[in-house]
């Protein structure tokens, strides 16, 4: 808020205001910081350190085992190149997807809009299961190549209602009204009007669906078995040997019992290594998120 | 086969290098996710939807239902031919077994041999329900190892209440324990002292009549005594709640021990702190009132780590080399690495880990055993490691060495269970899907309720009765007739 | 506006209402081109395989796949309602979901309203970071952190009530404090990123609005009310909508690593209980029933939703169809 200081008076409740804004702020700053702190500082501390409940907020006995552990893995790096490949090539078809089904959604004058908005959210609702869902794969000829990753769950019916939410109240009616008494297609419309109006929600639902590709495993361990697609989840994963034991099934107890010793140790490493890019990016989306994007539309 | 991490790569990995040398087959791998449930659930869909599978399936472990519920597509090859014909170090391997019931483990309802097997004889994975003690607690206190059930509960008073860790504040925590670590659930070990405990299913068998234990008057008896040690504080409530990492940086509280007891199959999450490992002994199984002192029997196992679709072009082929795979030296290479770098024949003079036992040396390893290296498949195939292997790897001599110190408490575990105990039920495809959903509700209800019953959460003698009445609802006496179907199958084979 | 506009011409049985007037349909002839794309989509990968849920009526087998199986009708449902579970499982899954979303709703939207009021850059941007990342701790760990904080001997929450001086409660191992511990450390995860959406739209909020109403005398919290809120409205009204839509979805790896012999009581919801019942017994995998289940929760997604539409419609502008 950009607000000019000395052109209107701040009121007392005005001051009590921003005060309580403040302190909410940095109650939150230490409730989700301090807990964040200990995950960072465990996965820069030894395993010993972990295990004996020694590590709280700051590294202790500095050690780089859990990373070590995690990039000894030599598939690490073809991990992190497809997950780049697969975040920015599904990214652009997701929101191309979506925008397309937003957009038109977002026209109550269309006949019909509300049925095809029921079609498109009774897919949320219902789902035939992993094995229909693996014979259409298997039979459109997606098993095991990079499309079995990109195509199955490209829209996220949740994005587009939250997108077409965004049109139908964020841009006022009377600019469609303005622009069809002009004389101006949908398509001019959508492309030069309402879009660019639209880059928050656009910034946010990139970046959920960004996000969603980078943290996705369900696809490729369903559908790749091909070691050289496998996203850096999946790779990170078989690392992590993430095991719900019942004690009836453990067949070797001296393996399991040296594997709980490592696994122990990874937790940490694994989710640094996994969301740092992530957190990296984030600001330059946030800066979409300013305000005054609306300022000239009006007039114009 | 699963994608693990602890072989580096599986197509220049020295065992399939030798593999394939001695075999002169060539081996391809198709590698499935390396959690178990996932991969096993990446199966079940492609099972499902018809896809085709690899040629050989290793280290999935199915269980005789699916065995079963494929056996008219036929998408699991039957063996049995196989190793009539074909299997010569399989049916060496039927000679040397320790195991009386390891042909019958092969072989599932309908007649069919699926699998080859993987067999481990250590005796220390049959003796698996220990419990370590604090000795340096006991000898400031100046107690001895407890013997019986009233011993040990003066021993935990005294954890308690004496201040053994000489830190002048009553932080001991006499006993412990997880909700779901292997072997260390309190009240499995304790209750050997009262009734036998069969971990899996509490099954117990008398003269071929088969039983359960959680509804009878020791099991009971058997929590009373808990409850009491509850009541008292010596039980710690957290070994019903958490889980073994918990329980792991209890036990290595900084600066100071304030462990006194807790099950475990060996002391090995006190690895990092020596000292403190070497504090702990082995407690034998407590003798309860009733002069019963029971320690959970493990029955050998036949694991099904090899399996061949009906995808496989050379059946023979893969059998043979699976056959292959069962040969002792295999057992050695895939344990152990390669020879002479990474483990070496045992010499006379060696000393034998299970030395107590009575076992011979073998090898001496080098290599470890979890962490990442190119030599082994890290177990996920069928093998024989027969007991003289599995029993005899070299000890180094250094007393506080985990598996010497496992290995050496054995004694004070063999040979003290029933004389009857289940092994395996085998059973048909509709009692399997019978009894599945049985099984699960009354497996959860008594673990719920036992647990329950020692925090007094509910009232032994005021809620008994409704506990018994709710596994009569449940559909204990099915369950019971169900698994004495399977059991006298299995054993009249 | 628009919404409300629409509402109007409805009453009034507007030409434009009409599904199949010819002209109409013409006229927005891009709208159903732009919309093709997706519907193809959606029919390809969301309705076809939708057609496998028939598989909750069929007896699965092996050989017969699953289009080929006998028809039993309501045999797996039957199976369901009567397990002696049944009642608790469908009960606990309720309660978590319920307080999930009565717990869970309002915070993000709060912490977007407060986050857009301050006044610091800094401040604003470093919550906004920090808020982001437990969203990317994965399951596992969360439950790790839990257990390590609640954890009456060594914990944060330990250590707290003894300086309090308070007696040590064990919340892990009481089954009356699981759903809030699950409630609140979801809350806790999720509140930063659920916030994301909120802030978009409130960036949207025109400065001229906030200087017409300061030049009314109206206080920053008087604008917050009318302002700021009313520019999330509609965004907090769908997605109020579609999380009604999620009710039975409570997914099974946080409670099953959360959940105890003591808390069991509570602990259990349908899909720990589904998961348990499928791969534990080793049934490999008894889809139809699997199905049966999902398509059982479907059901109860669909009604809850449409009921919550239906509400919306009337008392608001609002809703999703």
């Amino acid at each position: 808020m950009n607000r000019k200081k000395g052109t209107i008076a701040d009121s007392k409740s005005d001051l009590v205001f921003y005060m309580v804004v403040d302190i909410l702020l940095i109650l939150v700053l230490f409730l989700i910081g301090i807990p964040m702190l200990n995950i960072f500082a465990s996965s820069l501390s030894s395993g010993r350190a972990v295990a004996s409940g020694k590590v709280f907020i700051w590294p202790v006995e500095w050690s780089l085992e859990g990373y070590m552990a995690v990039f000894r893995n030599n598939n690490i790096l073809t991990g992190y190149y497809n997950t780049a490949f697969y975040t920015v090539t599904g990214t652009i078809l997701n929101v191309t997807l979506t925008l397309l089904a937003a957009y038109p959604l977002s026209r109550s004058d269309m006949p019909g809009v509300n049925l095809f908005t029921f079609l498109f959210t009774f897919t949320m609702l219902f789902n035939g299961g992993m094995i229909p869902n693996y014979l259409l794969v298997k039979s459109l000829g997606l098993l095991n190549t990079r499309w079995a990753i990109i195509l199955p769950g490209s829209i996220s019916v949740y994005n587009m209602i939250i997108t077409r939410t965004y049109f139908k109240s964020s841009i006022p009616k009377e600019l469609l009204e303005v622009a069809q008494i002009d004389g101006c297609s949908d398509f001019y419309y959508f492309l030069r009007i309402a879009l660019p109006l639209s880059k928050p929600i656009v910034a946010v639902i990139t970046l959920f669906y960004a996000v969603g590709h980078w943290n996705a495993f369900f696809n490729a361990f369903l559908y790749l078995n091909d070691k050289t697609l496998y996203p850096l989840q999946i790779i990170l994963r078989n690392i992590l040997l993430v095991n719900s034991m019942d004690s009836n099934m453990i067949i070797d107890p001296e393996l399991q019992m040296a594997r709980a010793n490592l696994a122990e140790l990874l937790k940490y490493s694994l989710i640094i290594v996994a969301s740092l890019p992530v957190w990296c990016i984030y600001p330059f989306v946030q800066k979409y998120f300013v305000k005054g994007i609306m300022i000239g539309s009006l007039k114009g | 086969m699963p994608d693990i991490t602890e072989v580096i790569d599986f197509e220049t990995n020295a065992y399939t290098k030798w593999l394939e040398e001695q075999t002169g087959v060539d081996l391809e791998f198709t590698l499935f996710p390396a959690n178990a449930s996932e991969a096993r659930t990446k199966l079940d869909v492609m099972l499902a939807s018809g896809t085709e599978l690899p040629e050989v399936l290793m280290h999935f472990d199915l269980p005789d239902s699916v065995f079963l519920k494929n056996a008219s597509s036929g998408v699991f090859v039957d063996l049995s031919d196989y190793m009539d014909k074909y299997g010569y170090w399989f049916k060496k391997m039927l000679d040397e077994t320790i195991n009386p019931n390891m042909e019958k483990l092969l072989v599932s309802a309908n007649g069919k041999r699926y699998f080859m097997p993987y067999v481990v004889e250590q005796t220390g994975n049959f003796w698996p329900g220990k419990a370590w003690i604090n000795k340096k607690w006991l000898d400031v206190l100046g107690l001895d190892v407890p013997k019986t059930t009233e011993e040990f509960a003066t021993v935990l008073r005294a954890f308690k209440n004496g201040d053994p860790n000489q830190n002048g504040i009553a932080d001991e925590i006499p006993l412990s324990g997880s909700k779901n670590g292997y072997q260390q659930i309190v009240h499995h070990f304790l209750m050997n002292s009262f009734i036998y405990c069969d971990q899996n299913n509490y099954y117990i068998v008398e003269n071929g009549k088969l039983d359960v234990a959680f509804n009878k008057e020791e099991w009971r008896n058997g929590l009373r005594y808990m409850s009491g040690l509850f009541k008292e504080g010596l039980i710690d409530i957290q070994c019903f709640v958490q889980d073994s990492n918990s329980l792991k940086t209890l036990a290595l509280n900084p600066d100071v021990n304030i462990l006194g007891c807790f099950p475990a199959q060996g002391p090995d999450m006190l690895l990092s702190m020596p000292e403190r490992m070497a504090e702990y002994v082995a407690l034998p199984p407590l003798v309860g009132p009733e002069g019963k002192a029971y320690s959970f029997y493990r029955a050998p196992r036949a694991d099904s780590y090899g399996i061949i679709t009906k995808y496989c072009k050379n059946p023979l082929a893969a059998f043979r080399l699976m056959d292959f795979m069962l040969c002792e030296e295999s057992a050695l290479r895939a344990r152990y690495g390669v020879p002479g770098v990474d483990w070496e024949e045992a010499k006379e003079t060696d000393k034998c880990m299970f030395e107590s036992i009575g076992a011979k040396p073998v090898v001496r390893s080098i290599l470890p055993y979890a962490g990442t290296q190119n030599s082994h498949w890290q177990s996920m195939h069928p093998v024989f490691r027969s007991a003289a292997v599995s029993n005899g790897m070299v000890w180094n001599g250094d007393p506080l060495d985990v598996e010497y110190i496992k290995a050496s408490a054995l004694p004070l575990y063999m040979n003290k269970a029933p004389k009857e105990t289940v092994s395996k039920l085998l059973l048909t495809e509709e009692e399997i899907d019978e009894m599945t959903p049985l099984e699960t509700s009354i497996k959860n209800y008594v673990k719920e309720s036992s647990v329950m019953f020692i925090v007094s959460e509910k009232d032994l003698d005021a809620d008994w009765n409704a506990y018994l009445a709710v596994l009569d609802k449940m559909g204990l006496k099915r369950f019971i007739e169900l698994s004495q179907s399977g059991y006298d199958r299995f054993n009249n084979q | 506006m628009l919404l409300r506009a629409s509402v109007k011409m409805k009453n009034n049985t507007s030409i434009i209402r009409k599904s199949f007037d010819f002209l109409s349909v013409l006229r927005c002839w891009q709208l159903y081109l732009m919309l093709l794309l997706p519907l193809i989509y959606i029919i390809i990968f969301a309705y076809i395989p939708m057609l496998g849920i028939q598989l909750a009526f069929r007896q699965y087998s092996a050989d017969s796949g699953i289009f080929g199986g006998q028809w039993v009708g309501f045999k797996y449902f039957v199976r369901f309602f009567k397990d002696y579970q049944f009642a608790r499982v469908l009960v606990n899954t309720l309660t978590i979901s319920f307080y999930a979303l009565f717990a869970g709703f309002p915070l993000p939207i709060l912490l977007a309203l407060i986050l857009n009021s301050a006044r610091s850059q800094i401040l604003k941007k470093t919550v906004q970071m920090v808020s982001y990342m437990p969203h990317f701790i994965s399951t596992v760990v969360m439950v790790g952190i839990i257990m390590q904080v609640f954890n009456t001997r060594i914990g944060l929450y330990g250590k707290l009530l003894s300086l309090l001086d308070l007696p040590a409660v064990d919340l892990l191992g009481k089954a009356s404090a699981f759903p809030s511990l699950y409630v609140w450390s979801g809350v806790w995860q999720n509140m930063g990123w659920g916030s994301i959406v909120y802030l978009a739209a409130l960036s949207n909020v025109s400065p001229e609005l906030h200087e017409a109403a300061m030049i009314d005398g109206a206080s920053r919290f008087k604008r917050l009310i009318h302002i700021d809120i009313q520019a999330i409205l509609p965004t907090a009204c769908i997605l109020l909508i579609m999380n009604c839509g999620q009710i039975m979805n409570v997914g099974f790896e946080k409670a099953f690593l959360m959940q105890n012999p003591l808390n069991l009581r509570t602990s259990e919801l349908i899909s720990t209980y589904v998961f348990k019942t499928g791969l534990t017994a080793g049934g490999g995998g008894d889809f139809s029933y699997a199905t049966a289940i999902g398509l059982f929760n479907s059901v109860i997604n669909l009604i809850l939703l449409v009921v919550v539409n239906q509400i919306a419609k009337k008392f608001g502008d609002t809703s999703l169809w």
